[in-house]
């Protein structure tokens, strides 16, 4: 309970956007009162977890120093990062290191 | 049922310095003169790919001085910021505060910040207004491409400059709530500006100190995860830029109000 308030009057207008306050007291003092339900963000589509995911590896490998004994594989898996929202395996399939 | 639901000790010594961050019936614990400071919620920034505004801060108002004694009773009504929003959802207004009781002539009014919306040129949250007090002054407004206002103490509150990106100053920082005392309030500082470019995020010092607005974010990379600061108490949220190809941008919410009372010294 997260004991948030919308106050209004008695033609429904709101007179105050949102207090806090326990239920009872709430209640006690005002004549019109509406529990506040605060916007919860929407699911994140697949297409936007993979782009999510897809970003952190870049950011991960951004900078690879050129005498990285793996350098020339992340190259290539950045390179696959990249390209991969504009491919069929988008979303599905993640681009590995080293394939 | 009364609730004290913090006090905190600092500027004010042995007298008490009650905070009261949610709506109840306050009944003073000791006779007394005490200063009462009302500050309403921030309002919350808002997010999406070609707008990025900050909220406006709640207002402020001060009673210098009342007397009370523990017979008397007051009624106190603590508004709540306005939550963060994600890609261009509908941003929240900050919640009215106010104190009205024994002694009281007028219902001190500290009215919330105004949220950032869409609409018109600016579309920046207004700073809310502020009645019944000795000091009652308007709290600074969010602007686009910034954060949040910051609430005024001594004067209508700081509002940043369009693209300036940082949250308003508090023109009470010092170091925070707890050092207030004997009638004066102290705040933090403001958010300062976040900035990704796709090599790590810059995110510490992002949400504004207390009484001080949340600082604006901008991701110029692709990327997934940005997110504004937060305003501190009473201070408006920052605006956040999503670039294209953000999947997750989100707004700074709107700080919390806050009734404070001190006891003075005799």
């Amino acid at each position: 309970m997260s004991n948030l308030w919308i106050i209004k009057d008695a033609d429904g207008n709101v007179t105050n956007p949102c207090i806090k306050g326990e239920e009872s007291w709430v209640k006690a003092n005002f004549d019109y009162v509406e529990a506040y339900v605060e916007p919860t963000a929407p699911e994140l589509t697949a297409e936007e977890k993979a782009r999510m995911w897809r970003d952190m590896e870049l950011i991960a490998t951004d900078n690879t120093p050129s005498d990285h004994s793996q350098y020339d594989a992340i190259i290539a898996y950045r390179v696959s990062l990249r390209s991969w929202p504009s491919q069929e395996s988008f979303p599905a399939t993640k681009p590995t290191l080293g394939s | 049922m009364s609730t004290l639901s913090s006090l905190i000790s600092g500027g004010g010594g042995a007298l008490p310095q009650i905070a009261l961050t949610q709506s109840q019936t306050w009944v003073p614990p000791q006779d007394g003169n005490v200063c009462i400071h009302v500050i309403g919620g921030g309002g919350a920034g808002l997010t999406n790919q070609s707008l990025q505004r900050g909220g406006g801060a709640g207002g402020y108002c001060k009673k210098n001085s009342l007397a009370v004694t523990t017979s008397g009773s007051y009624t106190v009504v603590v508004g709540v910021g306005g939550p963060r929003t994600r890609n261009g959802a509908t941003a929240s207004a900050g919640g009215n505060s106010t104190v009205a009781g024994t002694g009281l002539s007028a219902t001190l009014t500290a009215n919330g910040g105004g949220a950032a919306n869409t609409g018109g040129t600016s579309g920046s949250g207004t700073g809310g207004t502020a009645s019944g007090g000795d000091v009652n002054n308007t709290g600074g407004a969010g602007a686009g491409g910034s954060g949040g206002g910051a609430v005024g103490v001594y004067g209508t509150g700081d509002g940043p400059t369009p693209e300036q990106l940082r949250g308003g100053q508090s023109d009470a920082s010092g170091g925070g709530l707890a050092m207030s005392g004997f009638g004066q309030i102290v705040g933090g500082n403001a958010g300062v500006y976040g900035y990704n470019a796709g090599a790590g995020l810059t995110t510490a010092t992002i949400n504004g100190g207390d009484l001080s607005g949340g600082a604006n974010f901008n991701f110029t990379a692709g990327s997934s995860y940005a997110a504004a600061g937060n305003g501190g108490i009473g201070g408006g949220g920052g605006g956040c830029k999503s670039s294209a190809g953000v999947g997750y941008a989100i707004a700074g919410a709107g700080g919390d109000g806050l009734v404070l009372i001190q006891y003075l010294p005799s």
